[in-house]
């Protein structure tokens, strides 16, 4: 070594002076250190040096190859949860947007991928809302270490510097390959996700991820005639035991909330009539899991658009059908979504069907949409794969789309891929500007996006939102069907917002009550006609369901909770109260307030309900399923207030229930009874 | 408007960082789910950031808060051990890099390929104690030894040496050492092969 370099590192010692030159062939070294590892190099006897900086850069070089050879990891799923935070939470960085008015100005086809829209936010990953919730919850709390910027100190500190550990080596081939295969996991919208086979990653899970909350207790009606509270229309708890379940492990108490269980499911109220947004229907039968105690179900429904009423819909399909479609959650799948829709469609409709990216091409010219047979023809003639013929694509499909141009009508192009957007237009900058120049005339742009592996999430967004359009991801056909057919008519389209409920309970009637879940949803009855304080919003179609369990005057004396009250022994009964009119036989008074979705004013409705005194097994399906599933939840709670419920009671309540169960799930429900039925059997005792 | 206009920076974020923080919280919690999750967990505070407070340093934040989250799973996994240096085991000064990595004899007939001292290294970086292959996964990543310091809590220079430490044990590992030579050419690397030297890049 030359004297220059023998100064230059005379003060480091071997480790010290190789990591040093480890960290030039990285390329991290800066000024003197640089300038001085490069001296070093320059001097012909380094060549240990001048090896070491060889084989690192080598080494590092074939690392940072491994990684980039490895599969892309992202999911559509994570984008979308952040969306979500950003547009609901409150202490986002940005105002929330009042209103959704790319939504607004569709109408008519927009219900149809819109609600893709809607299922997408709503059954966000289970852990995702979970997830999201309990952000919301540190939020509140003191700022956590993360918040800290480090210290940082650029010098190397000799004396930190801690001897190299030792090696704990397994065998190392399989490793690389499973991570790999991992790595191409991509998360599905509610999937069983439980990786969870191993004890130690349940342990943490359960014991922290969910918020801890006290269930509602009884009140006393002389106390607290009033019980007010949000509407609520989350269900991603259904979706996080589910997954537990599926795991073959019981969830965490507080990873249940009886609303969201509830409301996973659709019910089939009453629709409101004439042009109210929603409508209320209650329903009173005794309590199955406490004798002598009622339950009372406070249905909600919001007003769902018609579909004879939708205007006429003019849609071009554009589907992708390079050789990556052919898979079975890509091409199958959109022809299987595309026959469910052409169900829905009336002689006032046109669809045509244009392919590119494989054998592309005009597959089917506009045709009237009673003509089902040639749509569903032509569907079923789609291939992936095949010869690329030049790509006409979406400017043929625009053409299309004009020459049926339906004024008044929804005139749309509807693209499927799974992340093939070489649509015939290879500058993005000219395609924006088409999709634009399209949605100005009048033709909107909605991309389905399917399958997995490249999905290009955020151009296909960039894509719709320029189109006045939707962005949706369809993972499989029940999903599919869920948006396409049942909920073809719902929407995001909010139709009331601050939705607040009041509960007004006579004491002639009720001696005391407990709301089943909500309880994050509460509100201080001055609230409800406070128009500053916000509440939940309702959509097209949705439906919001509450549940009280009420200990009826007269029956068995202030249930568990309920302090009794020292001055009001003398409560008006039944009796009594019968000589006072009609009112006072009422139960109950449901107040809803709500406002337009545009207003800043609320509206109060009032929905008061009499007790016919009917049993629970005379009562709707829909309560009947209702009252399974808060008791499912209770029993998973081991709440307090379950009484007699048990797991065969609730599996032979809701197999009951189970009406027409459009998309099954009620008959999932009772799948997912029965595997906690037999958890619980395997628990110790 | 909607949310990707309000916060396109978020969303940027996402776009950017997603995959690499995925592939990190993997191999920090070897569970692509957890790893999802926490990774999730990281964006969402994200959201609650005003972005002037992150300027410059949304990489080393979003792999800081990921991290932390990690490591409380670890923690509550009881296996949290292996990442954080001050529950290593006592340090042994005899101990050297290479000593211990699997598969001491150089394999001959081991194909002589880019592609494969690409597989062979990161194969061997799973082996790696923790607090190295992180810094190495870190920096594959793309992120300077300033950045990683700032992600793991650690100085810079002792990240510089946990990347040295680690580079020198794949280095010295016999195959990777014959799969350099093979780089080299025949001239530098007299003794592990037979086969005619390839074009290397």
């Amino acid at each position: 070594m030359t004297r220059d370099t023998t100064n230059a590192f005379g003060s480091l010692d071997g480790e010290e002076r190789d990591a040093l030159l480890s960290a030039y062939a990285l390329g991290e070294l800066a000024g003197a250190e640089r300038d001085a590892v490069e001296q070093l190099l320059a001097d012909p006897a380094a060549t240990d040096a001048r090896q070491l900086v060889a084989e690192t850069r080598a080494v590092a070089a074939a690392l940072r190859q491994a990684r980039a050879g490895e599969p892309p990891t992202r999911s559509a799923d994570l984008r979308r949860a952040v969306v979500a935070a950003l547009t609901t939470t409150p202490g986002a960085s940005a105002p929330r947007p009042a209103s959704r008015p790319a939504r607004g100005r569709l109408s008519g086809w927009l219900p149809l991928a819109g609600a893709l829209a809607a299922t997408l936010l709503v059954a966000v990953t289970l852990s995702q809302t979970a997830m999201y919730r309990e952000v919301a919850h540190l939020s509140k709390n003191a700022p956590r270490a993360e918040a800290r910027p480090p210290v940082l100190s650029p010098a190397m500190p000799r004396n930190a510097v801690p001897a190299p550990e030792r090696f704990v080596v397994p065998e190392p081939a399989p490793t690389m390959g499973r991570a790999v295969g991992n790595a191409d996991r991509v998360r599905r919208l509610a999937p069983p996700r439980g990786p969870i086979d191993r004890p130690e990653a349940a342990e943490w899970e359960s014991r922290d991820r969910y918020a801890r909350f006290d269930e509602n207790r009884f009140l006393a009606v002389a106390d607290r005639p009033l019980s007010t509270f949000s509407i609520d229309v989350d269900t991603a708890s259904y979706a996080v035991v589910r997954r537990f379940l599926a795991a073959g492990r019981l969830p965490p108490a507080d990873a249940v909330r009886i609303e969201e269980f509830v409301n996973y499911f659709r019910y089939s109220y009453p629709q409101p009539a004439g042009n109210e947004p929603f409508a209320v229907s209650l329903e009173a039968a005794d309590c199955p899991w406490h004798s002598g105690h009622r339950l009372v179900r406070i249905g909600i429904a919001g007003r769902e658009i018609d579909r004879r009423e939708r205007p006429a819909g003019n849609l071009v399909f554009l589907i992708d059908v390079s050789g990556s479609m052919n898979q079975p959650d890509k091409l199958p799948l959109v022809k299987q979504a595309l026959a469910m829709l052409v169900e829905q469609l009336t002689e006032n409709d046109r669809v045509a069907i244009v392919t590119y990216a494989g054998d592309a091409g005009l597959k089917l010219p506009p045709t009237s949409g009673d003509e089902k047979r040639t749509i569903l023809d032509a569907i079923d003639g789609l291939v992936a794969g095949g010869s690329t013929h030049g790509s006409a694509g979406i400017t043929l499909a625009y053409e299309q789309a004009r020459e049926e141009f339906i004024s008044g009508g929804a005139n749309r192009v509807i693209l499927c891929t799974d992340g093939d957007l070489n649509v015939g237009i290879t500058s993005d900058t000219a395609l924006v500007e088409l999709i634009k120049e399209k949605a100005r005339e009048g033709t909107f742009l909605t991309v389905l996006g399917f399958g997995q592996g490249n999905l290009q999430d955020e151009k296909m967004e960039k894509l719709a939102d320029n189109g006045n359009g939707v962005y949706a991801y369809v993972d499989g056909a029940r999903e599919a069907r869920k948006v396409l057919v049942e909920q073809l008519t719902g929407s995001t389209i909010t139709i009331a917002k601050d939705v607040k409920i009041q509960v007004e309970f006579n004491p002639a009637q009720v001696t005391s009550y407990r709301l089943l879940g909500y309880e994050n949803r509460r509100l201080a009855d001055a609230d409800f006609r406070d128009d500053t304080k916000d509440a939940g919003e309702i959509g097209a179609g949705h439906t919001v369901t509450a549940l009280y369990e009420i200990v009826p005057a007269g029956g068995d004396a202030p249930a568990a909770g309920a302090e009794p009250l020292k001055y009001q022994a003398e409560q008006p009964r039944a009796a009594e109260s019968a000589a006072q009119g009609p009112a006072s036989r009422e139960l109950l008074t449901v107040k809803l307030r709500f406002k337009q979705p545009e207003g800043t004013e609320s509206v109060l409705r009032e929905f008061p309900l009499a007790d016919q005194g009917g049993r629970f097994a005379e009562a709707s399906a829909d309560t009947r399923f209702a009252a399974a599933v808060a008791a499912f939840g209770m029993i998973l709670r081991s709440s307090p207030s379950k009484g007699e419920a048990t797991l065969p009671m609730v599996a032979d309540i809701a197999s009951a229930a189970l009406g027409a169960d459009e998309g099954g799930y009620r008959a999932e429900f009772l799948d997912l009874v029965r595997k906690a039925e037999s958890l619980r059997a395997r628990e110790p005792r | 408007m909607t949310a990707t206009a309000a916060h396109g920076w978020v969303l940027e974020a996402v776009d950017r960082y997603e995959a690499p923080l995925l592939r990190y919280a993997r191999r920090l919690l070897d569970d692509c789910d957890l790893a999802a999750d926490t990774v999730q967990h990281a964006f969402l505070k994200l959201c609650e950031e005003p972005q002037e407070r992150l300027e410059g340093r949304v990489a080393q934040w979003l792999f800081r808060v990921c991290r932390n989250r990690a490591v409380d799973q670890l923690r509550h996994a009881g296996r949290e051990r292996s990442l954080l240096d001050a529950e290593s085991p006592a340090p042994d000064p005899a101990a050297r890099p290479a000593a211990a990595l699997p598969g001491r004899e150089a394999d001959p007939a081991v194909a002589v390929e880019r592609a494969d001292l690409a597989r062979h290294v990161s194969t061997l970086l799973a082996c790696l104690p923790a607090p190295q292959r992180e810094t190495l996964d870190l920096w594959c990543e793309g992120l300077s030894h300033k950045q990683i310091a700032e992600i793991t809590g650690r100085t810079e220079g002792h990240v510089r040496v946990l990347a040295h430490r680690g580079l020198s044990a794949l280095r010295a590992h016999p195959t990777v050492q014959a799969l350099l030579s093979e780089h080299r050419g025949p001239s530098a690397a007299p003794a592990t092969t037979d086969q005619p030297e390839r074009g290397t890049p």
